[in-house]
């Protein structure tokens, strides 16, 4: 599976832009590829379960420990919300 | 009201301490010697534990640990009655109770001598009560600082191992998707990996593949067999110091002996491998009587 989303270019690019005054866009594309994991965890992600269900459900199907699953789903969550994948709401 | 020994499913084992706790009681901080165990975010138990001086008196031995304790932990200790149902324990172990508070939390705990290995032990609960409830005291009842059989058995994070009593552990970094434990005696080193899930990593590549892939220093040809846990394979092989020093046989005192083995635990989902690195021989009896469980 692969995502794509919308990404900022750094200010210095952007300065750098306004210079040689080539190619205006604030934004640019960026994919990225998730492996069977990824893809499963991104499966879980309705809008409905929250983020310990979801470590729970990823742990049950794949027979991982309680532990290794919250670290690397919660890390992954982590990493979604920086590239504005996903957002995480409060209870 | 269900049996708190019922309750006390999950076994947690770590260099030389075991005991048992409730399933939904999870490892928030781990060390060498020092433990703490949580459920959801809240702390529930705190565990450290120490090897006694060679020379020492048991009271005043207590005094200087209570006042260390209570410094570093920003606690204060006072001593509490033994409860009856630790009375008729097992002979070796002494508790001492106490409660503790701090400016934030309070609960109950127990310093455990051990005359058979001489270790002392601090167990805290992180509770809303000032006295034991029936989940503490078999929690209590269930901890065990040595084994019998000469073995120290491992059980964190969904690992299950066992070592020869004589191997210490020297470093170990718990990543998620892999575990490596190292451990040592004399000149022979131990490394027990343990790789997850198993049907992932897997699904694209064969176990040997895979063992080539991580093991990068892996030589020769595998051979197969069969343990308690399915089919292994396993490298024996001999690392030379410099290539091609067997020419020079002098230098054959300085090659290392090399055991690999590899294998799935369907239970688990786990791939476990075991890495004996030894001085003068290959230790095939290590590998085949102590570390996974018996293979």
């Amino acid at each position: 599976m692969i995502l794509t989303y919308q990404a900022m270019y750094k200010p210095f690019f952007l300065k750098i832009q306004k210079i040689i005054r080539q190619n205006s866009k604030k934004t640019f594309t960026r994919k990225i590829q998730l492996d069977g994991l990824g893809v499963d965890v991104w499966s879980l992600l309705d809008g409905e379960k929250n983020v310990k269900a979801i470590i729970k459900k990823f742990a049950t199907r794949h027979t991982l420990n309680y532990k290794e699953a919250e670290i690397s789903v919660t890390l992954f969550l982590r990493s979604l919300g920086e590239k504005g994948l996903i957002g995480i709401k409060e209870p | 009201m269900p049996n708190p020994k019922e309750l006390l499913q999950k076994k947690f084992a770590w260099n030389g301490v075991s005991l048992r706790l409730p399933m939904t009681w999870e490892i928030d901080s781990l060390d060498k010697d020092h433990v703490i165990i949580g459920e959801d975010t809240q702390p529930r138990m705190e565990i450290k534990w120490t090897d006694s001086p060679e020379k020492f008196t048991l009271e005043r031995y207590l005094k200087n640990f209570i006042a260390q304790t209570q410094k570093k932990l920003k606690i204060k200790i006072y001593e509490r009655s033994t409860p009856d149902s630790f009375k008729q324990t097992n002979p070796d172990l002494e508790f001492f109770f106490f409660s503790w508070e701090s400016a934030s939390s309070f609960g109950r705990g127990s310093l455990i001598f051990c005359s058979h290995c001489k270790k002392f032990s601090l167990i805290r609960f992180f509770s809303k009560s000032k006295t034991f409830d029936l989940l503490q005291e078999s929690i209590l009842l269930s901890y065990k600082d040595h084994s019998n059989d000469g073995h120290n058995y491992w059980q964190v994070f969904g690992l299950h191992f066992s070592t020869p009593h004589k191997f210490s552990m020297t470093d170990y970094n718990f990543k998620p998707g892999c575990y490596i434990l190292n451990f040592e005696s004399k000149k022979t080193k131990l490394t027990v990996y343990s790789w997850g899930p198993a049907s992932f990593l897997l699904s694209k590549i064969s176990i040997t593949e895979f063992a080539t892939q991580r093991i990068r220093r892996l030589q020769g040809f595998a051979k197969s067999g069969v343990c308690k846990c399915g089919n292994f394979f396993q490298w024996n092989y001999q690392q030379e110091i410099i290539k091609n020093s067997h020419i020079l046989p002098f230098l054959n005192h300085y090659s290392r002996y090399m055991i690999f083995r590899i294998c799935k635990e369907k239970q688990s989902n786990r791939i476990i491998g075991v890495m004996v690195d030894s001085r003068g021989k290959f230790e095939h009896d290590l590998i085949k009587e102590s570390v996974i469980g018996d293979i």
